[in-house]
C-alpha cells in the first residue's frame, strides 16, 4: 500500500464570483522511502496541492474532491479530532516562512519542549529537553538556540528551527514546501543530507516541494511535474530528468544552465505564461505555449499514460508515436 | 593579445572600501560574552576592478555582503571608508557634484521588480519621466516612440497596448525586463543587477538572463551580477569573486573560479552546487560549525572556525589577496601564490 495516495483531486478556489481551478483531477502515489519532488512554475498549484492534503484550506473559500489515503486512511474523511493527532504526528510539513510557525514570546527551547510534552505528557521536562537539543544539533544549529528568541535568529537558523520542529514526532510524511530556498547552498546541502540520512535510519518520507530542480535531482528519487493544476509527468528522477517525456519537463529542464556546458549558448525559455485558471483552454492545458501543439492538441485533453515502470505522462506525443 | 587593453583604466576601481552599519544593541557571544558597541561590518575591505563592458559574479553565503557591495557601487550607501572610481574618476566627487549626471552612469536593477516602480503610474510614464528627467528625446511624441521601441525590442507586443498599463497588470518577469529596460535606456557606464532572477519563476528566467548579457554587451556596460545561483552566474559572467564575511576570498575568471578553485570556502561552495542531472553526483565538502556573523568576525582568517584546512597560524595571522597569476587571486595560507 502506497503511502499517501491521491486519487482524482481537483481543487477549486471560490474567489470574488469566480472559480479558480487550481488543481485538476491530479492522481498520484507516494510510496514508503521514495521521496517526492514536485516541481512547476510559480502558480502551478503545488502549495495549494500540499495544502488541501493536510484540510488547511478554509472550507468556504476552497472546494476539494477526490481523495486522499494516508496509510488507506482517507484524509478528507477525518474527523477533525483525528486529523489533529495525524498531523503531528504521522506527517508534518515546514513551510517557506518559518517566522510564522513559531510563538515571538517564547525562547526556541521552550516552545519546543512545550509542543513536544503536550503529545507526550509521561515524558518528563529533561528528557523533552533532551529531545529538542538533539534536534537542534541535527538541523545544524548551536545548543545556545535552545534559549534564544525567534527575533534574535536570523532567517536561515528560524528555518533550521522550524525543520527540527518538524521532526518532533518522527513523521512516515514530511512536507517541504520550499523549506531550504532561503538558505544558501552549502547550509541547505548540510541540512537536506541530514535529512535524507534520518529519512532511511526513522523511516520518514518526504515531500518536497521547490523551484530548484538540482535538489530534486540531488535528493529525490521520484518527480512530479505540474502545470496549471495538472500533473503533466511523473517518474523516477534519474529518467525523468534525464530523458523528459512532456515537452513542458523539456522546456523547464532547457531553461538552466549547466556546469557541464562549454559554450556560451543563450538559454531557451519558455515562451508564453500560465494559462487562466478561472477559463482553463480546451484541450491540452500547455497548448498554447507548446511548439508541438497541433489541432487535436487544442481539442483533446491527452490522457495521463504509463510507459513501464514508475513512468506516466499526458502529452499526445508522448512515447514517439502521436497517440489519440 | 589584449595586454594593452587591460593597461587602460578600468571603468570601475573599487580600493579597499568598507560598509559598517553600526548597532543600538548590544551582542551576545555564545561563551557569553558582550560586545557593547556593535558594528556590522558587511564589507570590510574589498578591492577590485571592471574592465569597460564586462561582467563580474558576485557569489557568497547569504549575509556575507554582496547587496551592500552593490548598493556602494551605485552610491545607494556611503562608503564607510576606502574609494571607488567611475572611469578614474573619485565617485563621491562626481555624486556630490551633480547625481542627475551620476545617477545616468551607474544603475541598479533590484530582486523584487514589483518594489521597483511606481504603482501610481503606467509604464508609459514611467519609462518617459526616465527619459524626460535625462534629456533624452526632442519632445514626448519622441519619448513616446523610443518607449514603444523598447518595449517591443524586449518582445512585449503589442507594445503600444503595453504603455498604458500599470506595474500591477504586468507578470514579474515582465516588470523585470522593463526594468532592465529602463535601467539601459540611460546607457550606464556601470550596472549592478542583485539577484536579478532569484524572484522570477524558473521558466522566465532563462529570456532575464539573456536581455541583461545582450544589453550590457550592446552598450559596452559593465556589470556587477551578485546571485545566489552559481551556475548561473558563470554562465554570464566574464569574472567571479566570491565573498565571505565582507571580504574577497578569491577572484578569477569565471570557468577558473568555478572549475579549479583554490580557496578552501570556493571549494565548499562549489561542491555544495547541485547539477539537475541526477547522473553527476559529487561529494559535497561538509563545513563544520555555526555560520558566522559579521558582528563578530574571527581573528586571523575570518575562515578558520570552519575552515577543513585550517592549522594555527591561520588564527593569528590576517590574510592577502595573492595573485597566483593569470588574473587569479586568493586569500589562504595554504595557497602559494606567484
Ligand atoms: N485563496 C485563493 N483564492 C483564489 N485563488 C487562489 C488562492 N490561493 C491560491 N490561488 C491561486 O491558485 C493558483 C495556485 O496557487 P499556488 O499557491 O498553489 O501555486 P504554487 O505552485 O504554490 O506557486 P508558488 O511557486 O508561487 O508558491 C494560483 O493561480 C493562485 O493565484
Ligand atoms: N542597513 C543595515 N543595517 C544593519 N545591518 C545591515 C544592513 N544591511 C545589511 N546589514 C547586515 O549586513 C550583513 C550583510 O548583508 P547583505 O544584505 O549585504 O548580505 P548579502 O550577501 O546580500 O546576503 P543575501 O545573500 O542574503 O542577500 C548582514 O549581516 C546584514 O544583516
Ligand atoms: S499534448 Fe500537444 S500541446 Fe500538449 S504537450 Fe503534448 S504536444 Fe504539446
Ligand atoms: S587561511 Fe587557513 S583558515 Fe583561512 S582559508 Fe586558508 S587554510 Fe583555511
Ligand atoms: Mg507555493
Ligand atoms: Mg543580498
Amino acid at each position: 500500500m502506497a503511502l499517501l495516495s491521491l486519487q482524482d483531486v481537483s481543487v477549486t478556489y471560490l474567489s470574488g464570483g469566480k472559480r479558480v481551478h487550481a488543481i485538476n483531477h491530479v492522481s498520484l502515489d507516494v510510496e514508503k522511502g521514495e521521496s517526492l519532488g514536485i516541481v512547476g512554475e510559480s502558480g502551478s498549484g503545488k502549495t495549494t496541492l500540499i495544502m488541501a492534503v493536510l484540510r488547511l484550506l478554509p472550507p468556504g473559500r476552497a472546494r476539494v474532491e477526490g481523495t486522499a489515503e494516508l496509510e488507506g486512511r482517507d484524509l478528507f474523511q477525518m474527523s477533525d479530532q483525528e486529523l489533529s493527532t495525524v498531523r503531528w504526528e504521522q506527517m508534518s510539513v515546514v513551510f517557506q516562512k518559518a517566522m510564522n510557525a513559531l510563538s515571538p514570546v517564547h525562547r526556541i527551547g521552550k516552545f519546543l519542549s512545550d509542543i513536544y510534552r503536550l503529545h507526550r505528557p509521561d515524558v518528563n521536562k529533561r528528557d523533552a529537553r533532551r529531545a529538542v537539543e538533539e534536534l537542534l544539533i541535527l538541523v545544524n544549529l548551536p545548543p545556545r538556540v535552545f534559549n534564544l528568541y525567534p527575533h534574535e535568529l536570523s532567517g536561515g537558523m528560524m528555518q533550521r528551527v522550524s525543520i527540527a520542529m518538524s521532526l518532533l514526532f518522527t513523521p512516515r510524511l514530511l512536507i517541504m514546501d520550499e523549506a531550504t530556498t532561503a538558505l544558501d547552498v552549502v547550509t541547505q546541502n548540510q541540512i537536506l543530507d541530514e535529512i535524507v540520512e534520518l529519512e532511511e535510519r526513522m523511516d520518514i518520507t518526504r515531500v518536497m516541494i521547490t523551484h530548484d530542480i538540482s535538489v530534486v535531482a540531488g535528493t529525490c528519487k521520484n518527480v512530479a511535474v505540474l502545470y496549471a493544476g495538472s500533473l503533466l509527468e511523473f517518474g523516477p528522477v534519474d529518467e525523468v530528468l534525464v530523458e523528459p517525456m512532456h515537452p513542458y519537463t523539456k522546456g523547464l529542464i532547457e531553461s538552466f544552465p549547466t556546469f557541464e556546458a562549454e559554450e556560451r549558448e543563450p538559454l531557451v525559455s519558455i515562451g508564453g505564461s500560465l494559462p487562466d485558471l478561472v477559463e482553463l483552454p480546451q484541450g491540452c492545458v500547455f497548448a498554447p505555449r507548446c511548439k508541438y501543439a497541433c489541432d487535436l492538441c487544442r481539442q483533446k485533453t491527452p490522457e495521463m499514460r504509463s510507459f513501464g515502470g514508475k513512468r506516466k505522462a499526458a502529452c499526445h506525443f508522448a512515447g514517439g508515436e502521436f497517440h489519440e | 593579445m589584449n595586454e594593452e587593453k587591460r593597461e587602460q583604466t578600468p571603468i570601475l576601481r573599487v580600493d579597499d572600501v568598507r560598509c559598517h552599519y553600526p548597532q543600538k544593541k548590544k551582542y551576545v557571544r555564545s561563551d557569553g560574552t558582550v560586545i557593547r558597541k556593535a558594528v556590522v561590518k558587511a564589507v570590510d575591505g574589498v578591492s577590485f576592478s571592471i574592465p569597460k563592458g564586462e561582467i563580474l559574479g558576485v557569489i557568497g553565503e547569504s549575509g556575507c555582503g554582496k547587496s551592500s557591495l552593490g548598493r556602494l557601487l551605485v552610491r545607494l550607501e556611503k562608503c564607510t571608508s576606502g574609494k571607488i572610481y567611475l572611469d578614474g574618476q573619485d565617485m563621491e566627487n562626481l555624486y556630490r557634484k551633480d547625481r542627475l549626471a551620476f545617477r545616468r552612469r551607474t544603475q541598479m536593477v533590484f530582486q523584487n521588480p514589483f518594489d521597483t516602480f511606481d504603482p501610481r503610474h503606467s509604464i508609459g510614464k514611467i519609462l518617459m519621466d526616465t527619459m524626460k528627467l535625462h534629456h533624452i528625446g526632442a519632445n514626448d511624441q519622441e519619448r513616446r516612440e523610443m518607449a514603444i521601441a523598447e518595449l517591443a525590442s524586449a518582445g512585449l507586443l503589442p507594445a503600444e497596448s503595453f504603455l498604458q498599463r500599470f506595474p500591477h497588470e504586468f507578470s514579474g518577469g515582465q516588470l523585470q525586463r522593463i526594468s532592465i529596460l529602463r535601467s539601459m535606456l540611460l546607457g550606464p557606464d556601470v550596472m549592478v543587477a542583485d539577484e536579478p532572477v532569484s524572484m522570477l519563476d524558473v521558466s522566465i528566467r532563462a529570456d532575464i538572463i539573456n536581455l541583461l548579457y545582450e544589453s550590457t554587451r550592446k552598450k559596452n556596460t559593465a556589470m556587477v551580477f551578485i546571485s545566489h545561483d552559481i551556475t548561473t552566474t558563470r554562465y554570464i559572467s566574464d569574472s567571479i569573486a566570491v565573498m565571505y564575511l565582507g571580504r574577497i576570498v578569491e577572484m578569477g575568471q569565471a570557468d577558473e573560479v568555478v572549475t579549479a578553485p583554490r580557496h578552501p570556502y570556493t571549494k565548499a561552495l562549489i561542491s555544495n552546487c547541485g547539477s539537475i542531472d541526477p547522473r553527476v553526483k559529487k561529494k559535497a565538502i561538509y563545513l563544520p560549525g555555526e555560520p558566522p556573523t559579521p558582528v563578530d568576525i574571527p581573528s586571523g582568517c575570518p575562515f578558520w572556525p570552519r575552515c577543513p584546512q585550517a592549522t594555527k597560524e591561520c588564527r593569528q595571522q590576517e590574510q592577502q589577496l595573492k595573485d597566483m597569476g593569470g588574473n587569479h587571486f586568493v586569500r589562504c595560507s595554504q595557497v602559494t601564490g606567484l
